[in-house]
């Protein structure tokens, strides 16, 4: 069962990536750009930290600009966020640094997923919940319930996205995460009842966090997988 | 529950030197054993297996390996024969699978099917329930090593460990996995770099490399403790105990800024402590006060410390892994030798609510807790979803090479043992049997009070079959069952099922009456006795009854005042007629609040105009008043 559709590309088949400056003179030919969502970037990444957004209006200081042209602003700052880019971004050393430089020519590298809208969505949707998690364990790092609700999130948004980067390995080894988290937002949707989504993830009779769990004991063959492939992108 | 153990095959190892076989047939297994019998070598046996596959073949190898330090091989061995564990899965469509772990063969290492089910499976101890009675009054209670010993190696922190030297994950997210790197990175010489022997380390590369591996370890475990403490306290909740149980996490940390100074660091490693500590609740779920209860070995007593024990056990066992794709199996060995009786029923009746999900494999040396567990299972009408064993140790002197052996049989039920008996020709033995099989399944049936007696001096005891037997034409009645389900039972009690009445001379007679017998008291076993209210409904659970004709509209409401049953035999369900409350009434008038059900339902369709042979069912008419379902909709168990 096919549960991913979708080809890799360079960002930039995708996005257009622009500097400050580069920004502000797009700006300027054509302020609707203005109007229109896109993802900021901070040049400065500290690892374990959302340092990246979808925003509208002018890019702040120091940040890179994400356009987004065939896909959502929402599907990008997900995989931006999410740890496959992350690595990539810390040319990988983002277990021995803790904050890395990122540079236009370093995010222009990057290979991401064309994946179809419905998909897009459910990403979208993952990344938005992961970031107003962060917040909340931002402004109380002690509170281990914030901290607890975060950590879940982002590790949903990391294992989706390393489906997307392996996801051969991930249908090998029979583990469906975009599937079954799709499954739980319709009936989360279908009933009306967001604390489903939570529910879905925690509760130990659930599929979707059987799934995420599933992944992790068979970690050790999808790092080989993407180990096996130039940088983590399946050779087409 | 999709893959169960099948077989278990062990040779050479530990107390077993020639093939050894536990067959299962799918089914959970409750095995008493002798202390040194050799029930703990078959808990070690799968445990081994299960963890080879994390392992490296030299790892997983060394305990098969007679000249090794670590070697697990039986000491009696003195011809080189070959060590290992063989397990044989089966799944629900009959498919077998086997994984080997020996000598001779290895196959389960990053297996995914073995790799599932050691994170979807556990085994219990004595150990991590007697933890948390192991501590003084006056010490924190500090569950590190505990969690070190029996958890960490089943439970998984989400993420992988990676390598100091160049950052890469190294494929392993065990908890275990984690700490054990960590450690290990501390302890290896020249692997993080110092200026001099013993001197300060330099921050370099691995450095922060390895100060970011302890922060995860720290961060993801906080995490791991903060779901389980929650899971507890959710637990500890529904078994009504006003307790809010926490585990701190207090931190592992290296080279440590000394305090005072800008630039000095200790370079030493501080372990973690997991420490417990609980709050009082009000009645409304509220901490009571603010003030952390530190030593709770001092505040609460035994039965409420098992509890607050077993809830944290149980909610780190709903961390694991439940997918279907694997086997789910807990092994319990000798869990509760801790506790007293009643603490040990509390924890049995938890463990026993997993056997619809887990193939359970309870080890025990103490003969009445078995039977406890025994009685347990017979409750729950599950008794054929267990395979039961007894073992025994032949003694080194009389054992053949005088060396040690074990000796292990099947035990059977007592129809079982009756048959047996019987085939055997020893018809009194078999008749003997026969009568406990009766007392046995009328006690299951009978409602409790039923089946005891006060005696003149005032104690209270269980009846026996003679006075059982006088009560059961009265409990097919209270089913109103159409027939007699058993109807000789009082005519075989008389006459056979007290053996020591006859003689040999009378064997032909006997015989014939016996197999008559045996096939009528085996009925017994495939009458089920299913709940459809419990205990907390008397009351207050309320159900209504409303019926309309001749011109009445008849609604009435009441409530149970015993527990409420069915019984299932040959496909029909029987309801019981038991003694109920009326809270409300519109259009009839019962005659009394108190009554029994089957009187008001009768009474109503007469009033209401229906014919003696046409009365709806009971079970139609009469509904949960909450959920709105007729009885014969409500889930029973």
């Amino acid at each position: 069962m096919a549960n991913l559709q979708g080809t890799p590309k360079l960002i930039t088949q995708m996005a257009v990536v622009c500097t400050e400056k580069q920004f502000e003179d797009m700006c300027k030919e054509d302020s609707s750009l203005l109007k229109k969502k896109y993802v900021y970037l901070s040049t400065t990444q500290e690892r374990n930290e959302l340092r990246g957004g979808v925003i509208t209006g002018a890019l702040p200081k120091n940040n890179v600009a994400i356009i987004p042209q065939d896909c959502s602003a929402g599907y990008l700052s997900f995989l931006l966020n999410s740890l496959p880019a992350q690595y990539m971004l810390f040319e990988g050393k983002f277990n021995s640094k803790n904050k890395t430089k990122i540079t236009k020519k370093l995010v222009s590298s990057l290979t991401i997923y064309d994946v179809e809208q419905s998909s897009q969505d459910a990403y979208e949707l993952a990344d938005n919940i992961r970031e107003i998690a962060f917040g909340q364990y931002n402004k109380d790092r002690e509170n281990v319930s914030y901290h607890r609700l975060y950590y879940i999130l982002a590790d949903l948004c990391n294992m989706l996205a390393l489906e997307l980067y392996a996801h051969p390995m991930f249908e090998e080894k029979g583990i469906f995460i975009l599937v079954s988290w799709k499954e739980a937002i319709k009936e989360a949707s279908d009933k009306n009842d967001s604390s489903l989504i939570f529910d879905a993830l925690t509760k130990s009779d659930k599929r979707l966090r059987n799934e995420l769990m599933k992944a992790h004991m068979l970690i050790n063959d999808i790092t080989k997988y993407i180990n096996s492939k130039t940088d983590g992108v399946e050779n087409k | 529950m999709a893959w169960k153990i099948n077989k278990i095959t062990i040779e050479n190892f530990k107390y077993f030197l020639t093939p050894f076989e536990i067959n299962t047939d799918g089914k959970h297994v409750l095995m008493y054993g002798e202390n040194g019998s050799g029930k703990s070598s078959i808990y070690w046996a799968a445990y081994t297996l299960f963890q080879s596959c994390m392992k490296e073949p030299q790892d997983a190898g060394k305990y098969f390996d007679k000249n090794h330090p670590d070697s697990l091989c039986n000491l009696y061995d003195t011809t080189n024969r070959r060590s290992g564990i063989e397990i044989e899965f089966i799944d629900d469509n009959n498919i077998k699978k086997s994984y080997t772990d020996g000598s001779w063969a290895f196959n389960t290492r990053d297996d995914g099917f073995v790799k599932l089910s050691t994170f979807a499976s556990d085994f219990m101890n004595y150990k991590f329930l007697s933890a948390i009675f192991d501590f003084k009054n006056s010490m924190r209670v500090n569950l590190f090593k505990i969690f070190e010993d029996e958890i960490f190696p089943f439970l998984s922190l989400n993420d992988q460990v990676y390598d100091i030297r160049t950052g890469e994950p190294i494929g392993k997210s065990g908890v275990e996995d984690w700490w054990r790197y960590i450690k290990t990175c501390y302890e290896t010489p020249g692997l993080l770099t110092r200026r001099s022997e013993g001197g300060v380390f330099v921050h370099d590369d691995k450095y922060y490399t390895y100060q970011n591996l302890i922060s995860d370890f720290n961060n993801k475990l906080q995490v791991l403790l903060a779901d389980i403490a929650d899971d507890a306290n959710n637990k500890l909740r529904d078994a009504k105990m006003p307790v809010k149980i926490s585990l701190k996490l207090e931190r592992a940390a290296f080279d440590k800024k000394v305090e005072g100074s800008l630039r000095s660091y200790d370079t030493k490693f501080y372990a973690p402590e997991i420490i417990l500590t609980a709050k009082l609740l009000d009645s409304q779920g509220n901490v009571v006060a603010n003030k952390e209860i530190n030593h709770p070995r001092s505040f609460f007593n035994e039965a409420k410390l098992t509890k607050m024990a077993l809830a944290i056990r149980l909610a780190i066992f709903d961390r694991k892994y439940q997918g279907t794709d694997c086997a789910k199996v807990i092994f319990v060995d000798d869990l509760l030798i801790s506790l007293d009786m009643s603490n040990r029923l509390l924890v049995v009746q938890e463990l026993l609510n997993y056997t619809d999900r887990y193939q359970l494999f309870i080890f025990t040396h103490d003969r009445t807790f078995y039977d406890l567990i025994s009685d347990s299972i017979a409750q729950r009408n599950t008794a054929n979803e267990w395979c039961y064993y007894e073992m025994y140790a032949i003694d080194e002197q009389v054992s053949e090479g005088h060396i040690p052996e074990p000796w292990m049989k099947k035990k059977p039920n007592y129809l079982q043992q009756a048959r047996s008996f019987f085939s055997d020709y020893q018809y009194h033995a078999s008749a003997n049997s026969l009568r406990k099989e009766c007392e046995k399944q009328l006690l299951r049936l009978f409602p409790k009070n039923w089946t005891l007696c006060t005696k003149n001096d005032g104690t209270v005891s269980v009846m026996n079959l003679n006075a059982l037997d006088q009560q059961l034409e009265k409990f097919y009645e209270r089913f109103s069952t159409e027939k007699i389900l058993t109807p000789n039972i009082d005519q075989y009690r008389r006459r056979i099922l007290n053996p020591a009445s006859h003689n040999d001379s009378k064997a032909k007679v006997f015989r014939s009456e016996l197999i008559l017998a045996i096939d009528e008291i085996s009925q017994f076993e495939k009458i089920s006795k299913l709940k459809m209210t419990d205990e907390g409904d008397i009351s207050t659970r309320e159900f209504l009854f409303e019926m309309n004709g001749a011109g009445r509209n008849v609604k009435i409401e009441f409530v149970p005042l015993e527990e409420w049953n069915q019984l299932v035999y040959a496909g029909h369900t029987y309801y019981e007629d038991i003694e109920i409350e009326i809270k409300d009434k519109v259009g009839f008038n019962p005659g009394a609040d108190k009554l029994s059900v089957r009187k008001l339902w009768r009474d109503v369709c007469r009033y209401t105009g229906y014919a003696e042979d046409a009365f709806p069912a009971m079970e139609i008419v009469i509904k949960d008043k909450e959920s709105d379902l007729a009885l014969m909709d409500l889930p029973a168990e």
